[in-house]
């Protein structure tokens, strides 16, 4: 069901900022794909680029099926989650999951079942009938995942989403991101700068250097279970710590060579 | 319990305040013998609104009937005009800046033309009731549409929405609030432009407006009327905003914070 | 010394030229005489005063402040903003009423100039017949001749609008009646190339005075000599401008761009038959009668405009004693 995405020495220039240097990239259909990097690498540029927002300057970029055939980004059906909830705030949260739909041209009684049911295996469902201003941070992002499933994606893009929230929201919304994902079986990729996060949600984490950024680590992960108590073992640990040396390094060598002749 | 509280807390200092200042203008005019021509105590004035009771009411409601049309026109074409200017930058910029003259003319200065144009009678009372408004309508409905959320726009061109469904389900929804407060303004300024229409065109038919009510007692010198029209007129001004403010909550019960 | 001597002999002519009248007072009496409306040949012979120098015979100083659309000139001087102010002969009786206490002391015009106006190809051709149909008449409709016309004619179909104090509406729309006087708007219309029929509203036999001159009556009292001062310097006026209103005109057009000196020339010929009359033949230019104020008094409390008639000699003062 899900959707794969090749990606094949993506380039990005914001006038003479050169910001991804080269990307090489292969989703998987039906996987989950976690981009790190430090701020201003691209990471969203290049999500952004994949779900058809934003243009790259060069490179080649293609949707396939899971026969491999490819795809148009309109026939592609991609979801966005942003990093804000982007609400509409003069409508409840049922009309708002609706919104997709409405726009499609759905009838109103189907869109309104479905909105149901998004919004019920967002377990939001006793707060349908409130406003945004009426909701907490967390209700709001479900509210807005809602939105995002409502059209059944092949192709669930997210911009870290969770970014805003206190930790424990965090966690809970992460374990139901992972289970809707298994579940429903569509593609994700998603844009974090959290690398638990990364960790517990993605099959897959794939890091940036700094701009003008290359892809420097790919790191296959494997959990014994993803419940909450995994973010303790070991297993996971370790993968935190390879992609945060990753990282670091990455950082370090693209920092200026010497420092001015100081001497500590 | 506390609900009535509040209501006598907000309706009792203003009222009060009116109480103070027509015993003052009471005694005032009489102990300096003041002559009623020239201002009369608020006790003829009442004397003449009720002695006229009846007349004065049917006067009434023809101008709050004009101001109403009046307002509804300039509400309508307003929202109409500013939307239409904002689907393009050129029509705005091009157009926008003639708009400004229905604020900067004066009413009292083309009235007369209305006059000749639209000849005597209701059509140019509510013409140049809807004249004074529209402004503020324009200028608020244009600066609502403008300020719409960039991250809501992209959320509707990655949805692939068509420019029509843009505009009926996030620009004239984000541009409600700030329309809302243009009508206010604007039903303020209609009462006025009916009775300086009035002043101007006179009314068709055997009972005379405010705005001819007005007139015609200055010139019989009979300042007590004078009043008790104006008295009658703001009230108009005030209902008409009455209704548009009791409007204006419910339509902005739901925009309390944006997400 | 020699210059000393220059400066006495040049003050000394210098006092001595004071024109006709010896008595030369130190300083002269500052009035403000506010007109009810722009300049125009019913004033004729107020501005004709001014320029020939009458009032300051009189030792007055007269500042003439113009009117216009808007301007309360009774209550102006009731109030005492100004000391002197045109109104027309009911607005003495009828603010009397409200608690302003006018006394009249000139009648420029001894039959009203007031009128209505009809286009020339309208099928109207006498007032009646116009009080009796449905036409549209802009005109004040508080204005008393309004009451008596609807009094003798009816007037139950005719649909009144306001007057703009302008001819642009009447020229705009021939079906319009408006109220003018007699002598000004029509022959305006006429040089633009509008021809006219004028009712007169006297015919109705509603005729007051018109174009008078009022006080307050507590300046009355307490400077009579100025109130027969100006009188005299306005009837001297007035016959100047009688006999040559030319100058005058010239004058009066350059501080009026609604109406030009030709106009007011015409005008000024026509409106001469009702400045005159067997009173002021007897009495002089600007005399008032007992008589008339009176009748007056009462047509307005038969039409309903005033509760009370006033005592006549409150409402005016006249001495027909004036030298001409």
């Amino acid at each position: 069901m899900g959707v794969g995405v090749s990606v094949r020495d993506a380039r990005k220039q914001f006038g003479a900022v050169e910001v991804l240097a080269g990307i090489h990239l292969d989703v998987e259909p039906g996987s989950f794909v976690a981009l790190i990097g430090p701020s201003g690498c691209g990471k969203t540029t290049l999500l952004r680029a994949i779900g058809g927002v934003d243009a790259l300057t060069s490179g080649e970029l293609v949707l396939r099926a899971p026969s491999g055939k490819p795809l148009q980004s309109s026939e592609a059906e991609i979801a966005f989650c942003f990093q804000e909830p982007r609400l509409l705030p003069w409508r409840t949260v049922q009309h708002n999951v609706e919104l997709p739909l409405e726009l499609a041209g759905v009838s109103a009684a189907e869109r309104g079942d479905r909105a149901s049911d998004a919004i019920s295996r967002m377990r939001l469902s006793e707060a349908a009938d409130r406003t945004p201003a009426q909701l907490s941070g967390g209700m709001r992002m479900r509210a807005a995942m809602a939105r995002a499933l409502v059209t059944k994606p092949r192709l669930l893009l997210l911009d870290e989403p969770f970014g805003a929230l206190d930790e424990v929201t965090r966690y809970e919304l992460d374990e139901e991101l992972l289970t809707l994902q298994k579940s429903e079986g569509f593609t994700a990729i998603l844009v974090t700068h959290s690398l638990p996060e990364a960790v517990f949600l993605a099959d897959r984490v794939v890091v940036f250097s700094p701009r003008p950024a290359r892809l420097i680590l790919s790191e296959t992960i494997e959990l014994p279970s993803h419940d909450d108590s995994v973010r303790t073992s070991d297993a996971f640990n370790r993968h935190v710590r390879r992609v945060s040396d990753a990282l670091h390094q990455a950082i370090r060598e693209a920092m200026p060579t010497g420092n001015g002749g100081a001497t500590t | 319990m506390s609900r009535a509280r509040t209501i006598v807390s907000l309706v009792l200092p203003p009222l009060a305040t009116v109480l103070i200042v027509i015993l003052a203008w009471e005694g005032a005019v009489s102990f300096f013998s003041v002559p009623g021509y020239l201002l009369p105590p608020p006790s003829r004035v009442a004397a003449a609104l009720w002695s006229d009771r009846v007349d004065l009411l049917w006067s009434t409601a023809r101008t709050a009937g004009a101001t109403a049309a009046g307002f509804a026109i300039a509400a309508t074409l307003g929202v109409t005009i500013g939307s239409t200017l904002s689907f393009s930058l050129l029509l705005e910029r091009g157009i926008y800046p003639l708009t400004l003259l229905f604020q900067m003319v004066p009413l009292v200065a083309i009235a007369p033309l209305l006059v000749i144009w639209l000849g005597n009678g209701p059509n140019t009372v509510i013409a140049a009731s809807a004249v004074v408004a529209i402004f503020p309508v324009i200028a608020n409905t244009v600066g609502g549409l403008r300020s719409t959320d960039p991250l809501l726009e992209e959320l509707f061109a990655i949805s692939g929405a068509t420019r029509w469904q843009r505009w009926t389900r996030l620009g004239l929804p984000s541009a409600v609030p700030s329309i809302v407060t243009g009508l206010r303004i604007a039903a303020g300024l209609a009462t006025i432009g009916a009775i300086v229409g009035e002043f101007v065109a006179g009314f068709g038919g055997d009972v005379a407006p405010l705005g001819i009510v007005i007139t015609a007692s200055l010139r019989e010198f009979r300042t007590e009327k004078v009043f008790a029209a104006v008295a009658l007129a703001s009230l108009v001004g005030f209902a008409l905003f009455g209704v548009v403010s009791a409007l204006s909550t419910l339509l902005l019960r739901r925009y309390d914070a944006s997400p | 010394m020699k210059r000393i001597i220059a400066l006495v002999v040049a003050g000394f002519l210098a006092a001595c030229d004071s024109g006709s009248n010896p008595r030369q007072p130190s300083s002269l009496v500052r009035v403000r005489l506010q007109l009810n409306w722009v300049p125009e040949p019913e004033f004729g012979g107020i501005y004709a005063a001014e320029r020939a120098g009458f009032f300051k015979d009189e030792g007055l100083d007269v500042e003439i402040i113009k009117g216009g659309p808007g301007v309360a000139a009774p209550q102006l001087a009731a109030s005492g903003q100004v000391e002197f102010a045109v109104v027309s002969g009911d607005q003495v009786l009828t603010l009397r009423e409200a608690g302003g206490e006018l006394v009249a002391v000139y009648a420029s015009f001894q039959s009203d100039p007031m009128g209505v106006m009809v286009h020339e190809a309208s099928e109207f051709r006498s007032m009646e017949e116009l009080w009796k149909s449905d036409a549209t008449v802009a005109c004040e409709t508080n204005l008393p001749f309004v009451a008596m016309l609807n009094e003798k004619f009816g007037g139950k179909n005719l649909k009144f609008v306001p007057h703009q104090g302008s001819v642009a509406q009447f020229a705009a729309n021939p079906k319009l009646a408006q109220q003018c006087f007699v002598f000004a708007e029509p022959v305006s219309l006429e040089l633009k190339g509008i021809k006219t029929r004028v009712f007169p509203t006297s015919a109705s036999g509603y005729d007051p005075y018109n174009v008078v001159i009022a006080t307050n009556a507590q300046y009355a009292r307490e400077y009579p000599e100025t109130v027969r001062k100006l009188a005299r310097a306005l009837a001297r006026g007035w016959q100047s401008y009688l006999d040559e209103p030319g100058p005058t005109n010239e004058r009066m057009a350059a501080a009026n761009p609604a109406m030009k000196k030709d106009a007011m020339d015409l005008a000024a010929s026509k409106q001469a038959s009702l400045i005159t009359s067997a009173d002021t033949a007897a009495l002089g230019l600007g005399a008032m009668t007992s008589a008339r104020w009176t009748t007056l008094a009462s047509q307005l409390k038969d039409l309903g405009k005033i509760k009370s008639i006033p005592t006549a000699t409150d409402v005016f003062v006249w001495s027909s004693a004036l030298p001409q």
